[in-house]
């Protein structure tokens, strides 16, 4: 489903991660790594906000660099920390994004009600608290029809009713074709989530953890 | 200081020494000068209300007289290009005693000083100034190409208070001059390169703004065209008042024309500015040496009859070049 070739990532000529193969199969995966392992530099590279060397496929069709469009359609990544300009409102947000990403009729009224956002979304995100921010950054995650879906650190900073609303999402998301990529410091196997294989950042690379 | 690096050094003495013998023509300078202050006030909140730097409202819980001692150090430091210069006028005005000119030059910059200083207090004291809801079109979202807009006006509204106002100035300028001796639109020309110039401060903040604030933007499938169409927006919007001016203010001799061409020229050095930094990040750095190079290159090819509306191409589609094919390796690295 994603596939990773020669991957490399330098800041200042120092490199932070070195990937020279990685698939990825369809299912919802974890990707561990203490901080600042590289994480969110490897999110955001797949979700093309950043430049690095190499390749990276989705569905052996769309590569980041030569399909910049086609390929941002269907991979879609919510940020752990989303720093937002404070005037704006989640609905300001949620409007463009939804609107770029091609969102289906009625899934932005789901989703506001599945995160339960009805109530403040029209406010200035300077008067959000952290919780607030971060279920907008979720949102915008999943809007559209996306193949992939990467979520850094999604169950930081919301309420144990929303961590149960996010992982349902996940689940349903799931079910309907959508595959997952999330990190976190939290133990997924603690949720109703049914992880399909967890991966580490460690030694500037990424490795599979075999159960057992 | 307008001249500083252009005009010859015995030029500058001339000038000055003539303003200190016509206090009247001093205020001139301080007029001036007190856009420089204010420009570093408004710089030194920026820092302060910037998210990242939230920690330096800590400096609240410094004893007062330390604290007094570290504004006027921070005070002096920012405003020490015109306070040098004022240096090198006094040295002069020494020479000449000229004693209304020396304690005019000291009282305002003690003025400047203790203001700079009051307001920096002030800053630290209203830390989170609860964010305004807007009141008007409340049930539209506001469109993609605002939201640098809305940034600028909200949270820069000093330097874009500044810019404006000197680029105004200087259209207005080459305006009225115009029709008073044999000119032609090369004059014009050279005044919209100038205002157009002192819009790089306006670049630097875009840039920033889109990389720290709107980075998830990359992760959207927007084509060339929207990306390109809505920096293009943002540029003609950013430039409306100097077009009102230009507008209302255009020589009769001149063709209306004349001010579509200076559309395209001023907006595209803009745009081709932004473009450069996405292109290579770390010319970010570099703007202000880009802005003389720029000038002096540019008034050669104004001189050269080279028509603002070529020059103007020429630089859009540079921007379009480096948006279609370079945009997504653009990349903020902090040093």
């Amino acid at each position: 489903m994603l596939h990773v070739k020669n991957y490399r990532k330098a800041y200042h000529g120092h490199t932070v991660l070195d990937v020279p193969e990685f698939q990825l199969q369809p299912g919802i995966h974890w990707i561990r790594g203490v901080n600042g392992s590289g994480k969110s530099t490897f999110f955001r590279s797949v979700a093309g906000m950043m430049p690095f060397e190499g390749e990276i496929w989705l569905e052996h069709t769309w590569e980041v660099t030569r399909n910049p469009v086609e390929f941002r359609l269907r991979v879609n990544y919510a940020e752990a920390e989303p720093l937002y300009p404070e005037y704006l409102s989640a609905f300001d947000l949620i409007s463009f994004v939804a609107k770029a990403k091609k969102a289906p009729s009625g899934q932005v009224e789901d989703l506001i009600e599945t995160l339960d956002i009805a109530s403040f979304w029209k406010q200035p995100v300077g008067t959000y608290s952290s919780g607030m921010l971060k279920k907008t950054s979720l949102i915008l995650g999943f809007l559209g029809t996306p193949t992939l879906i990467m979520l850094d650190e999604p169950l930081i900073t919301i309420d144990d009713r929303a961590v149960a609303n996010v992982c349902q999402l996940i689940d349903r998301y799931h079910q309907n074709g959508v595959q997952f990529l999330l990190s976190s410091h939290q133990d997924f196997r603690l949720t109703d989530l049914k992880m399909d294989s967890s991966y580490i950042i460690r030694n500037q690379t990424l490795e599979e953890i075999h159960p057992g | 200081m307008l001249g500083f690096g252009i005009i010859r050094s015995d030029d500058h003495v001339a000038v000055f020494q003539y303003a200190m013998s016509s206090p009247s023509i001093l205020l001139y300078y301080f007029a001036l000068w007190s856009l420089y202050v204010f420009k570093t006030i408004a710089f030194v909140r920026h820092q302060f209300h910037h998210p990242a730097y939230r920690f330096l409202h800590h400096f609240r819980l410094i004893p007062l007289t330390q604290r007094i001692l570290s504004w006027v150090t921070i005070s002096v430091s920012l405003v020490m290009p015109i306070l040098a210069y004022a240096f090198w006028m006094s040295f002069y005005a020494v020479r000449s005693q000229q004693w209304v000119a020396i304690s005019g030059l000291i009282l305002f910059f003690a003025g400047m000083i203790g203001l700079s200083l009051l307001l920096f207090e002030r800053i630290i004291r209203q830390q989170d100034t609860e964010v305004k809801v807007r009141t008007f079109a409340r049930d539209w979202p506001l469109p993609y190409p605002l939201f640098f807009i809305q940034f600028l006006l909200r949270k820069n509204t000093v330097l874009v208070l500044i810019t404006k106002l000197f680029s105004v100035a200087v259209l207005l300028g080459v305006c009225l001059l115009y029709p008073t001796d044999d000119y032609d639109e090369r004059l014009l020309s050279i005044g919209l390169l100038l205002g157009s110039l002192i819009h790089l401060g306006l670049t630097t903040e875009h840039y920033t703004f889109e990389h720290e604030y709107l980075l998830f933007v990359r992760n959207l499938p927007l084509s060339f065209l929207r990306r390109f169409a809505a920096h293009a927006l943002q540029m003609l919007l950013i430039f409306i008042p100097e077009i009102t001016f230009l507008f209302r203010y255009l020589p009769d001799t001149v063709s209306y024309l004349f001010v579509g061409k200076a559309l395209v020229f001023i907006s595209g050095i803009q745009i081709a500015a932004l473009h450069r930094v996405y292109q290579h990040d770390k010319s970010l750095e570099k703007l202000s040496a880009y802005g003389l190079w720029g000038f002096i290159i540019g008034l050669l090819l104004i001189m050269f009859r080279i028509d603002p509306a070529i020059l103007g191409g020429l630089l859009w589609a540079y921007a379009a070049w480096v948006n279609a094919y370079k945009y997504y390796k653009s990349e903020f690295q902090f040093d």
